[in-house]
């Protein structure tokens, strides 16, 4: 691009072009500022872009202030959330999204009570994965909301606080929320339970739930917790009728080493979805019981090649 | 019959009437890792210089007003 700073900040040129009469000269001057390395100086000049009258402008302004961590440039994106063109409102909340800075938190905390719906759901976003403790009672609040967007996104910060006074608030959004996408970041949320009692019910609920994906959710996290109680939950989710909730029964099980599986497991050896017979091949190594051998030898016959070069590892794993 | 002895497409097109490549934009030859883009200064558009590309796909996706086209061959779609 074109010479983009001068010693002693932006050049004239530039800051002409930033206040030429037609948008597009100045949302490329823009381009050229954002590609600039003085972030104070620019810093002002893209927060006050994204009032220009021109909805390309103020878009762009919101996508380059991606990076920038002060208090005044928070402010500026939640305030342009809820702009009238769509796609400044969005690419503000990516940029609000990229946050590092903790200590911004408490800027996205205050904007939380006079803001609803998208903004709202931005902003805990945005407050995911800075893990502010202060969000954690806002977001038990929202999970009450109307707007499936910010429960999802308010289920999203608890998943990442891990604080155990969430556990019985995810654990009924993971079974009675309306929206199976909440249901399904509620489920994968109580992963990390510390101790297992208090979030099974909740689990074993949700391999009956009607989505696909929450079941797949559940089976997954039943198998990160190594909850040997649901062994026979989870060899039931082999013969679920969607093969993602299979593959996923089925790394659970190898996790656990549930000799209880071997017949499920030697079963799925044999599905029409390679990926599955793939999956049982290695949970069936992992579980490492010689009764599978018959099975895995079969196996090494397989029209796909990675199911024949797991079958080989899991008679080996066995062997050992 | 007639038929071409060269190829007469490119795989990068540009739509000279989004292009903005006159008011300063470069942005499509600025991401380009091969440089097969120039801005045509007569023109004021940017158009595809050398016939080298290899579906990199930055200049279609980054383009500020969707004038750039990356027309991919089947057989790598």
């Amino acid at each position: 691009m074109t010479a983009l700073t001068t010693q002693n900040g932006i050049s004239a040129q530039l800051k002409l072009r930033m206040i030429d009469a037609d948008p597009e000269i100045r949302r490329i001057a823009l381009m050229d500022l954002a590609d600039s390395e003085d972030e104070d100086l620019i810093e002002p000049l893209l927060i006050d872009a994204l009032h220009d009258v021109d909805a390309n402008v103020r878009a762009e302004a919101a996508a380059a202030l991606e990076g920038y961590e002060s208090e005044a440039v928070v402010a500026a994106l939640i305030a342009v959330l809820t702009d009238s063109d769509p796609q400044v409102g969005a690419n503000a909340a990516l940029s609000l999204g990229e946050l590092k800075d903790a200590s911004l938190g408490g800027v996205l905390l205050n904007a939380l009570d006079t803001s609803s719906g998208y903004a709202k759901a931005a902003i805990f976003r945005a407050l995911k994965e800075l893990k502010v403790p202060g969000s954690l009672e806002p977001a038990l609040a929202a999970i009450a909301d109307a707007d499936a967007g910010v429960r999802q996104a308010a289920v999203g910060v608890l998943g990442y606080l891990k604080n155990p006074h969430a556990l019985a608030s995810l654990s009924r959004v993971a079974t009675q929320d309306a929206d199976s996408e909440v249901r399904r970041i509620a489920v994968g949320a109580l992963g990390f339970a510390p101790s297992l009692p208090a979030v099974f019910p909740a689990l074993i609920d949700a391999l009956n739930d009607a989505s696909w994906q929450v079941r797949e959710e559940a089976v997954m996290t039943l198998g990160k917790l190594r909850a040997e109680n649901a062994i026979s939950q989870l060899i039931a989710a082999m013969q679920d009728s969607y093969w993602q909730v299979r593959i996923k029964a089925a790394r659970s099980l190898g996790k656990l080493k549930s000799r209880e599986a071997l017949p499920a497991l030697s079963e799925a050896l044999f599905h029409a979805v390679s990926n599955l017979r793939k999956e049982a091949a290695v949970a069936l190594g992992e579980v490492g019981d010689a009764r599978a051998l018959p099975a895995l030898e079969k196996a090494l016959e397989d029209p796909d090649p990675d199911v024949r070069k797991l079958a080989k590892l899991a008679i080996s794993q066995i062997a050992r | 019959m007639t038929y071409a002895m060269n190829r007469v497409t490119v795989p990068v097109t540009v739509d000279e009437e989004k292009c903005i490549a006159a008011k300063g934009c470069t942005v499509c030859v600025d991401v380009c890792p091969l440089d097969v883009l120039a801005i045509d200064i007569a023109k004021g558009t940017a158009y595809m210089k050398f016939d080298e590309c290899w579906y990199c796909m930055p200049c279609e996706k980054d383009c500020p007003t969707g004038a750039v086209h990356v027309d991919i061959p089947y057989l790598l779609r």
